[in-house]
């Protein structure tokens, strides 16, 4: 990039890398091209980056996609039976890293002790934290223990809760502290298809006011906070984004979640990240289906910013890979802020 | 529809309160049938409110898992006279889906609403329904499916009871987080449901 390009933008400080980066403001100038972690940290801001910045959690296809790992199921065993554990995920992140510059992805999710690694080999990239829960949640296969605790054992949760939420804050700032600027947790798939695991009350009750306190720490923190869930979220959308939450990923249209009307309702409150179902789409669908739903999700979240493109939860092991290239490819052709 | 104590405390989730009134009901004359008519009503206002969206997901697991308990309570008294199941159901998730939450919901919608119940688990190959299918000739056969890549899987089933000369004794309904009506009419069976509830209300129409 010019420094003459540069030097015409607003900039805003970037808690983790200690520098400079941009103002939402920055798609004004013309010609200017950022690094991923800048486009990932504009859309966090709401703002309209160079281009559509894309991302996933996971993507199970890789051999597919830049062929094998390196490192054989052989290596690994071996690797592990020598206590070469830590080298092993090196590794393995390496691969992915390899993978994701292919694909041209913007955000990585990183473990702590990686980040060193991700640094060095990555060093554009924008890097996606973790801490914890804020409270128990009942997973996706009948907890049933954990949902009778919302009802019948109420004063024991609270207490879980608050403490929960305290070592969430506690797991936050030391991954900020490490140089992450982008935190997923607080909650996580909270929601199925026919609605939110928990009745809207106890979100309310419980859930949302531990989840503003830990929004709130992050941002103090100078960090953002990142939710995933997939499922129908719609009976507690206000309070989850009134919760104070910087991003919200997965828009799950298999669950009757409308991007648009999302945006419309939310769009200026925080950043939107998925909507291309992964589910049903990308799954089972021809190219052509997969190439018309990415640039509807674009057409329908993209414009005023703050969208990141991403399937809706990860490309999984049975997405076929000519359906994840061209989604990645309908992303980079027409996703760019004009 | 008449609310007693019993299904008044189901729909408020007051677990000791219907535990309580059940025990004391249990020891009259004919206890067996009033607890489990108690249960029916109840349960049918929860239905009633989770189709209405008064009431949510874990609104609906809490109160079916307390007219099981209900009914685990009162099934020693069951006498002769009682009245006999509904029907008799199978159900299971198909091969390739592990998820079993909403699988779990049917079966206690399905035994509050006097059906007996045979549950096969998750991750059940075709074969498996082939056999208890014969075994325990149920009337229906409830087939869940959490993950859109395990749908192929339904066809297996629909397909393998065919292949057994078994389809045309069952009537087969679909459910769960990959199931749609079309995906369901795709996969060969008699019926999608969209909820535990909305099952009950289409098996209670076949049953008729």
């Amino acid at each position: 990039m010019p420094a003459q390009s540069r030097a015409q933008l607003r900039v805003v400080r970037d808690p983790w890398t200690e520098r400079n980066t941009f103002h939402p403001d920055s798609r004004r100038v013309p010609g200017v091209s950022l690094t991923p972690r800048e486009r990932i940290w504009i859309a966090l801001e709401k703002g309209e980056p160079d281009k559509i910045p894309m991302f996933e959690f996971e993507v199970q296809i890789a051999e597919k996609i830049i062929g094998k790992s390196p490192v054989s199921p052989e290596e690994a065993s071996r690797l592990k039976e020598k206590g070469k554990e830590k080298e092993l995920r090196e590794r393995n992140f390496e691969y992915r890293v390899k993978l994701w510059k292919k694909l041209g992805y913007d955000m990585i999710s990183v473990p702590r002790d990686l980040l060193p690694l991700a640094q060095r080999i990555a060093p554009d990239l924008a890097y996606l934290g973790g801490c914890g829960g804020v409270s128990p949640m009942p997973g996706s296969m009948g907890d049933i223990q954990t949902i009778r605790r919302f009802y019948f054992d109420k004063l024991a949760l609270r207490k879980q809760c608050r403490e929960m939420t305290l070592k969430a804050i506690e797991g936050a700032k030391a991954e900020v502290e490490a140089g992450f600027s982008i935190i997923r947790g607080g909650l996580d798939d909270m929601a199925g298809k026919e609605g939110p695991y928990l009745a809207p009350r106890f979100y309310e009750e419980f859930i949302f006011p531990n989840l503003a306190k830990l929004a709130r720490a992050i941002h103090r923190a100078g960090a953002k906070l990142l939710v995933h869930s997939d499922g129908d979220l719609r009976p507690i959308l206000d309070g989850l984004v009134g919760s104070g939450i910087d991003a919200l990923h997965s828009i799950d249209p298999s669950s009757n979640m409308d991007i648009l009307q999302v945006k419309e309702k939310y769009g200026d409150r925080i950043c939107i990240l998925g909507n291309v179902d992964c589910a049903w789409t990308l799954t089972w669908e021809s190219v052509e289906r997969v190439v018309a739903e990415t640039k509807a999700s674009i057409a329908r979240a993209a414009p005023g910013g703050g969208y990141v493109l991403s399937s809706s939860n990860v490309i999984h092991a049975s997405v076929p890979v000519e359906n994840a290239l061209a989604m990645v490819e309908t992303g980079h052709k027409f996703g760019r802020y004009t | 529809m008449k609310m007693d104590e019993i299904a008044r405390a189901i729909v408020e989730f007051d677990d000791k309160k219907a535990k309580a009134l059940a025990t004391k009901a249990l020891k009259a004359p004919n206890g067996f049938e009033a607890v489990v008519e108690s249960i029916r009503v109840g349960m049918e206002e929860v239905g009633r409110l989770y189709e209405s969206k008064e009431y949510f997901l874990s609104d609906l697991i809490m109160a079916a898992a307390l007219a099981q308990d209900l009914f685990e309570m009162a099934k020693p008294y069951l006498t002769e006279r009682a009245r006999p199941a509904k029907g008799r159901i199978l159900v299971g998730t198909v091969q390739g889906s592990v998820h079993s939450m909403g699988k779990s919901i049917l079966i206690s919608i399905l035994t509050s609403g006097g059906y007996e119940v045979h549950d096969l688990g998750a991750d059940v190959p075709a074969e498996k329904f082939v056999e208890k299918v014969r075994e325990i000739k149920p009337q229906v056969v409830g087939l869940s499916v959490g993950l859109t890549q395990a749908l192929p899987s339904v066809k297996k089933v629909v397909e393998a009871l065919k292949a057994a000369g078994l389809r045309d004794q069952v009537k087969v309904i679909l459910g769960g987080n990959a199931a749609t009506e079309e995906r369901a009419a795709q996969a060969g069976v008699d019926a999608y449901g969209a909820s535990a509830i909305a099952g009950l209300r289409i098996i209670d129409s076949w049953m008729k």
